[in-house]
């Protein structure tokens, strides 16, 4: 058993070592989160590609959360049953049921309302065809304790009423509102995520890796060797070709080995995954919304890289959009080792 | 003659023809090398000979060489030449002269490269040899619109962008009227260890105001095909002819027939406003025999 002294350094240690993935499932959301720490880091200094737009991106001043996985079919479901299993057909408009996730369709328990079910397995199968609208409300929803209510899909993350366009410019909220719990990660977020190593160097020495796999070199497009037995592939991304088996077969978490410096699954394949950045690409085209990493059945896989990302409209739904949720909520396990901490401190403070 | 009067010749001809590209507004780049010019407004007939490795292909208006937007259109393009290599590809860029290979990603907005494509009533894109209209895949980004047909191997973004009035908010252009066919398959990706990579036939398709034209696969199976943008009504859109194409066959985790259970009036309830329906964005999947808007 450990001492009442040794918990303190327990904690600092699992908070402070190598990020790793730990079972650290939100009871509010049911989402896995991976706590980034490493506070004030260093953003991206550029590796001497020209024109790399994320050079002093992805420095973040604040420990947050952030989903190891992309959102997942389960948890997708259990949204969608939400807002559209009501009575009277009163359901969101700008709520879209995807064509390519693991659900299949349920008899609704309401009238004019519409059901999905996930069979087993297929729980944590990826989910497309998710605009950035749509995430946005999924934060609401999470904001709001999953409640029932029409309203919580509404507000909370992102005030639904500035949806829409002038001409063809998005008149969107740009970042979350103050004191959301859950959104969608900025892409300072999401790079320090995904390509930030707070131990690259040696401990506490963080540096950056260029692709989000924690590596500098590309990574392999292929099914997972669980799958596919022998198949050296790293990413379900880069339109494999395998026998009897779909990218759409894979689940989420599938290259067990393959991970961001912090846990992270699949930030190379499954989905591109949608940040709040509004982006130009041009002067003379509109605002877009930034997305980062491949997706599965095509894409290639330099997408990886960390100075080379997607942009769209935000109500663009192609089967390749998904995204990662943000959240403020600390994990359970540094929750319980905080609240440890402190008592331990505070009985040592009693003592002295 | 001595080398340097031959340098000399050669300067002057190269002199001249960037002389005649400022004078005539629209540039043809092939491999980086400006090898035509072209008044505004005028068809353009590209001969590329004998194609036996892949090539590059650009068209644009030369003001955006220093960045500009493009004040000229384009009319009607016809490639001429003979595929010797069957596995040479040709990619036409009709985008901003900044742009020298496709992008990573189709989703991502272009420089333009002239006003408009046009050349209504009659074919926008012609190709002299069936197999060089396979082994081509296209992008065009347009600041205004486009028109006459469009039949090639691959579409990888065709962009017709309009311009937003800061008052009123009133997109003006932005229409693609085109009807578009991709003639090839999805090029499919390689057996292990997955070196090359696979592409859809039919990438991004995006105005900035209205679609118009009918858009066509007609040897792909692709999970989806193309996505739009688009202002005004988005009609005639079909989808024709899929074939299942090993490499990219129908992901099995989703509801069979995927586009034909999302029908047009399934997508239409569930897009009404509030959503602007000028805004509404839509999903067309190949895996069935019509979808029509």
């Amino acid at each position: 058993m450990l001492s009442r002294y040794g918990v303190v350094p327990l904690a600092i240690a699992l908070s402070v070592a190598a990020p790793s993935a730990r079972a650290d499932i939100d009871p509010n959301s049911g989402i896995d989160f991976a706590r980034i720490r490493a506070v004030g880091n260093a953003p991206w200094p550029g590796d001497g590609t020209p024109d790399d737009r994320a050079i002093g991106r992805g420095r973040v001043n604040y420990e947050y959360s952030i989903g190891k996985f992309e959102v997942t079919t389960a948890q997708w479901v259990e949204f969608f049953n939400a807002a559209f299993d009501r009575p009277g057909g009163n359901q969101s408009p700008h709520l879209v049921p995807p064509d390519f996730w693991g659900a299949s369709s349920a008899t609704a328990q309401n009238s004019g309302g519409r059901r999905w079910q996930v069979l087993p397995g297929r729980e944590m199968l990826p989910v497309g065809n998710i605009d950035w609208r749509m995430a946005a409300m999924y934060c609401n929803w999470l904001h709001n304790g999953k409640s029932s209510d029409l309203a919580a899909f509404e507000s909370g993350a992102y005030d639904v009423s500035t949806f829409g366009y002038f001409g063809n410019i998005f008149t969107d909220q740009v970042t979350r509102s103050p004191g959301a719990r859950y959104w969608i990660p900025s892409w300072d977020e999401w790079l320090k995520a995904a390509h930030y190593d707070p131990n690259k160097n040696g401990p506490d020495q963080g540096g950056w890796w260029k692709y989000s796999i924690t590596s500098d070199t590309v990574p392999i497009s292929g099914p997972p060797s669980s799958l596919a037995p022998g198949s050296l592939g790293q990413a379900n991304a880069g339109g494999w070709a395998f026998p009897n088996l779909s990218p759409g077969d894979v689940p989420l978490g599938a290259y067990s080995n393959v991970t961001s410096p912090w846990g992270l699954y699949d930030t190379a394949g499954g989905t591109s995954e949608w940040t709040e950045e509004v982006i130009q690409f041009t002067p003379q085209q509109p605002n877009n919304r930034l997305f980062e990493g491949s997706y599965w059945y095509s894409g290639p896989l330099v997408v990886d890289k960390i100075d080379v990302f997607g942009g769209i409209f935000p109500t663009y739904s192609a089967f390749s959009q998904g995204f990662r949720i943000a959240s403020s909520v600390p994990s359970p396990t540094t929750t319980i080792l905080l609240m440890v901490g402190a008592g331990v401190l505070f009985r040592r403070r009693r003592h002295t | 003659m001595t080398w340097r009067s031959l340098g000399l010749l050669a300067g002057l001809v190269l002199s001249g023809v960037a002389t005649q590209a400022s004078a005539q507004s629209i540039a043809v780049r092939r491999d980086g090398q400006i090898i035509s010019a072209h008044a505004g407004g005028s068809a353009i007939t590209i001969d590329l000979g004998n194609v036996s490795q892949s090539t590059v292909v650009s068209v644009f208006d030369v003001a955006t060489q220093s960045g500009g937007n493009p004040i000229v259109a384009v009319g009607s393009v016809t490639i001429q030449g003979t595929l010797t290599n069957p596995a040479a590809r040709v990619t036409l860029l009709i985008a901003g002269a900044s742009v020298s290979a496709l992008p990573q990603f189709a989703t991502a907005p272009l420089p333009f490269g002239v006003t408009s494509l046009e050349a209504a009533p009659g074919q926008a894109i012609t190709f002299s040899d069936n197999a060089l209209q396979q082994a081509t895949t296209l992008v065009i980004a347009a600041s205004q619109n486009i028109t006459g047909r469009i039949d090639v191997g691959r579409v990888f973004r065709i962009e017709a962008g309009g311009v937003t009035d800061p008052n009123t908010g009133q997109v003006t252009g932005g229409i693609i009227s085109s009807d578009i066919t991709a003639t090839a398959a999805d090029l499919p990706p390689a057996t292990p260890p997955f070196t090359v990579l696979g592409e859809f036939a039919i990438n991004a398709i995006v105005a900035g105001n209205a679609i118009r034209g009918n858009i066509t696969t007609q040897q792909a199976f692709d999970p989806i095909t193309f996505e739009t943008l688009a202002g005004g009504p988005t009609s005639q859109t079909a989808l024709k002819s899929a074939t299942n194409h090993p490499a990219h066959r129908s992901p099995k985790i989703q509801p069979s027939t995927m586009a034909a259970a999302r029908s047009a009036s399934e997508r239409s309830g569930a897009k009404n406003s509030p959503r602007p329906p000028e805004r509404s964005t839509r999903r067309i999947h190949s895996a069935t025999a019509q979808a029509s808007c």
